[in-house]
């Protein structure tokens, strides 16, 4: 009897992850091709800004591996734009596999609303609550004026520096103290109070199913936001996706059965 | 360095490149193509399987298509053989390639990298499926860039 109960329970988790898995297939964007950084699909950005984005993110993945991405949308179907940022970077694989040094930021200028997901290989680098203060203090402000290029280019900037390690987290928090508003300071706090709440309460009450899908591990619970500059934490098993090679299952369509190798230079 | 795939050979490296591919593929049934990438997500195996079947490598008759896949700004790159030149190729060989064309690459001699690597692959593929007098050149010999969903 007890059997057949975790049975049945085992295959419902199968079938709501099947079906989770198509409807997220048909709902996220396909990476722009030729492939690049910057996915502006909402034209956010001028062309000519948008190739100097990306370029600038080119040359630094090309010499760190880190991937920086700058991908707007709008339609986030109903989803918490950090939900839907944790599945975007899930779905393209974003980031070197084994690594999970990718960073999304993701904007939603539709629904005015902006996050930073980090693969956990940059957490250390990239805090959430640095991510905050990124969206807050440089994101929100020049979005606000309608200077999209400008507050991307410098947060991006920022974001290189920290993985660089050229400054530190704690630098950058430093550093920052002066110029931020008693009130804003205050706000932070608050968040990430809740944000710390939110992480325990889904770290107690996941840790035992920690082999689930990342989409059943985004528990319930969201942020405060208002308008630009909502914050969503970088949580998720985000990085760890891409097919396997085994199976080389990326060239799809029947058994590949090859063989091969692979390096970098 | 250029971070456009379309411009990582100069016109003579692209025509020198294809000629590596005529001369491996000389008196074999195998076929081999070079696809260079400005850039990818992921892992660069699956990646190079991707691109393996868009540009239809999988559908030569003995299936002995081999793809030298290259990405410029990861920096990556990576070797695949159909499952015809695999199975006879030994355990080692896919390394062995990868190993000359790293050697190279680390100082920046690509396309002296991928015409060592080319003839490696042609050496087996003349070895190992001999080129029949209905033989017809199954796939282009160009080099091909990005492109690829």
């Amino acid at each position: 009897m007890k059997n057949r109960s975790t049975l049945s329970i085992f295959s419902l988790l199968i079938l709501a992850s099947l079906l989770s898995s198509s409807v997220s297939g048909q709902q996220l964007p396909k990476p722009m091709v030729p492939l690049r950084l910057v996915n502006d699909f909402t034209g956010l950005l001028q062309e000519q800004q948008m190739m100097e984005l990306n370029n600038k993110l080119f040359a630094f993945n090309n010499e760190t591996s880190t991937q920086i991405y700058v991908v707007t949308f709008d339609d986030l179907q109903g989803f918490d734009i950090g939900d839907f940022g944790v599945r975007l970077a899930e779905e393209w694989g974003i980031g070197q596999q084994g690594r999970d040094n990718g960073i999304l930021i993701l904007v939603s200028p539709a629904n005015r609303k902006v996050t930073i997901q980090t693969g956990y290989g940059l957490e250390g680098a990239v805090p959430d609550a640095i991510a905050m203060r990124l969206i807050n203090n440089v994101i929100t402000p020049g979005f606000r004026t309608g200077n999209y290029y400008g507050s991307l280019d410098s947060a991006t900037n920022v974001l290189m520096s920290l993985t660089r390690g050229e400054f530190t987290a704690d630098d950058y928090m430093k550093g920052n103290k002066e110029s931020i508003p008693a009130a804003a300071v205050f706000m932070i706090m608050v968040s990430l109070l809740v944000l710390i709440s939110m992480f325990r309460t889904r770290r107690r009450f996941y840790s035992p199913t920690r082999s689930l899908p990342w989409w059943m591990l985004m528990g319930a619970g969201s942020v405060p936001k208002s308008g630009w500059g909502s914050f969503s934490s970088g949580r998720g098993s985000f990085g760890s996706g891409g097919g396997g090679f085994g199976g080389f299952g990326g060239g799809g369509g029947g058994s590949f059965g090859g063989g091969g190798a692979s390096g970098g230079w | 360095m250029t971070m456009q795939a379309s411009g990582f050979f100069t016109r003579e490296e692209k025509e020198q490149l294809k000629q590596c591919i005529r001369d491996a593929e000389m008196n074999t049934s195998g076929e081999i193509r070079i696809h260079v990438e400005t850039f990818f997500t992921g892992e660069v195996l699956d990646r190079a399987a991707t691109v393996f079947a868009r540009l239809n490598m999988h559908k030569t008759e003995l299936r002995n298509g081999v793809l030298l896949y290259l990405a410029v700004v990861n920096k990556k790159y990576a070797v695949l053989g159909d499952v015809g030149i695999n199975s006879v190729v030994p355990g080692d060989f896919w390394n062995e390639v990868k190993g000359v064309m790293e050697e190279h690459f680390r100082n920046s001699r690509f396309s002296q990298g991928l015409c060592l690597a080319v003839a490696m692959v042609g050496e087996h593929l003349k070895k190992h499926f001999p080129r029949h007098n209905h033989d017809i050149n199954e796939l282009t010999d160009e080099i091909s860039f990005d492109k690829v969903d």
